[in-house]
């Protein structure tokens, strides 16, 4: 009886490890989706506001409410971090993390793809290459594990028909894995309005690294605010 | 009779082309509605920055997240930013936000006031909050070309929804579009000013000008 409790209490503590592990992909330097932002007000502690990862780090920190209420916070090792938030909302939920980080300087760590997929939790739900000679040499996506099936599938059925219906022909500008738009709108055409996740997109030059992009969105959030009213 | 209604007519029609011939506001010589790249009213945004911006202009930069707007720096701490509609829209500029920092310079509220009132004329609304180190000032002028019609609509709406508390006054110059709609409400097309002023001196001055109806071609302003 106490072997068998033994068993199950072990295999539960290996779950919940498994499911901690798995959400642990779901954060830019430890912060992430619907948590609090900083309240613009009150930005005195750094570390208060953003977290020990971010405040060690920090080079400046500007607060902006174009169109939306978002903090650009660059960072040591050509790193700029934007978060965007709810202001109007209880508890000023981050709907909207951005990385982008530069090389050279910093040099490229040689094990740096393994290091990115490392972060994404490994088990990736989608390794995208983007097409010969492209600026963007991969997008790798990991849907939020914790999403409902409902909502996954609907995510992964948008992806899965974007990607089917990428154009042939080699060198197709209308490619939409050429380089990922800057533009919310665009973005979530690839990305569909009901995605959670993180995705990293990779730039390349010459086969290597020349800078990343890592994002954590909810765009079911971001679409209903960053966007026109769907009919 | 018929000749009565005929002076009607003729009236509203003169009252019609005088408002459409009303200058249109501007904020570092940019109108509300510019096109990104057509032209309006003979003149190109590019041009603009070209002929009457050249000479202050330090940098500006077309950023397309997350939609398609201008940065631009200018002399004497000034920045600009203009926001775009959407391409069905013409890609017109809906929001132009002028941000200018006055540290170290001795200029006092009731200059930087007189200022909007000489450029934008008397404002429509206006909001105060004094204290004993800072004070804030929020003013609202209507686009003077809007149909009268339009904009008696938008004043009566102004009665109901623009009533900012203190604290609301004190910190405009941090609320976002999606605030700012509630305030003003979705329907509000004119300037936009705010003053913060500290120890009697001002601080930061900020002045929009606004399309609440073009801005919801982007973005959704209404949502909960």
């Amino acid at each position: 009886m106490w072997q068998a409790l033994a068993l199950i209490g072990l295999m539960v503590a290996l779950s919940v490890r498994a499911f901690a592990d798995e959400q642990s992909g779901q954060q830019i330097l430890g912060l992430s989706l619907g948590q609090s932002a900083a309240d613009p007000s009150a930005l005195g502690d750094p570390a208060a506001a953003f977290g020990p990862a971010i405040a060690k780090d920090i080079k400046s920190i500007a607060f902006a409410n174009e169109p939306m209420s978002n903090y650009r916070i660059e960072l040591t090792d050509s790193r700029t971090l934007r978060l965007w938030f709810d202001a109007a909302a209880k508890g000023r939920p981050i709907f909207w993390i951005a990385l982008t980080q530069g090389y050279d300087p910093p040099p490229v760590p040689a094990d740096q793809y393994d290091r990115i997929v490392r972060d994404l939790g490994n088990a990736l739900d989608y390794h995208i290459a983007g097409p010969t000679g492209a600026p963007l040499g991969a997008l790798l996506i990991k849907i939020d594990p914790a999403l409902p099936n409902k909502r996954r599938a609907a995510v992964r059925r948008h992806i899965d028909e974007v990607v089917a219906n990428r154009p042939n022909e080699l060198g197709a500008q209308d490619d939409p894995f050429v380089e990922l738009p800057d533009d919310i709108e665009r973005r979530l055409e690839t990305l569909g309005d009901a995605f959670r996740g993180k995705f990293v997109a990779i730039y390349t030059i010459s086969g290597q690294i020349d800078g990343t992009m890592t994002e954590l969105i909810d765009a079911a959030v971001a679409s209903g605010l960053l966007l026109r009213p769907r009919k | 009779m018929r000749r009565l209604a005929l002076a009607c007519v003729a009236l509203l029609a003169a009252a019609q082309i005088a408002l459409a011939e009303e200058p249109r506001q501007r904020v570092m010589n940019i109108p509300l509605d510019m096109p990104l790249n057509e032209p309006l009213d003979g003149e190109v945004l590019e041009g603009i920055y070209q002929e009457k911006l050249g000479d202050i202009l330090r940098d500006s930069v077309l950023i397309n997240a997350p939609s398609p707007h201008i940065e631009s720096r200018f002399t004497e701490n000034r920045s600009l930013q203009l926001w775009f509609s959407s391409e069905g829209d013409g890609r017109r500029v809906f929001w132009a936000r002028l941000t200018q920092g006055f540290e170290g310079k001795d200029m006092k509220p009731e200059d930087a006031l007189a200022n909007f009132d000489a450029t934008f004329g008397k404002p429509d609304r206006i909001a105060e909050l004094a204290g004993e180190y800072g004070s804030f000032w929020i003013l609202l002028k209507l686009d003077p070309r809007l149909p009268e019609a339009r904009r008696a609509t938008i004043l009566k709406q102004l009665d109901a929804s623009f009533n900012p508390t203190p604290s609301q006054i004190a910190d405009f110059g941090l609320t976002d579009l999606r605030t700012r709609a509630r305030l003003l409400t979705p329907d509000y097309r004119g300037a936009v000013f705010f003053l913060a002023a500290f120890k009697g001196k001002v601080g930061s001055v900020q002045t929009d000008l606004i399309d609440m109806v073009r801005a919801q071609t982007v973005l959704n302003l209404t949502a909960p």
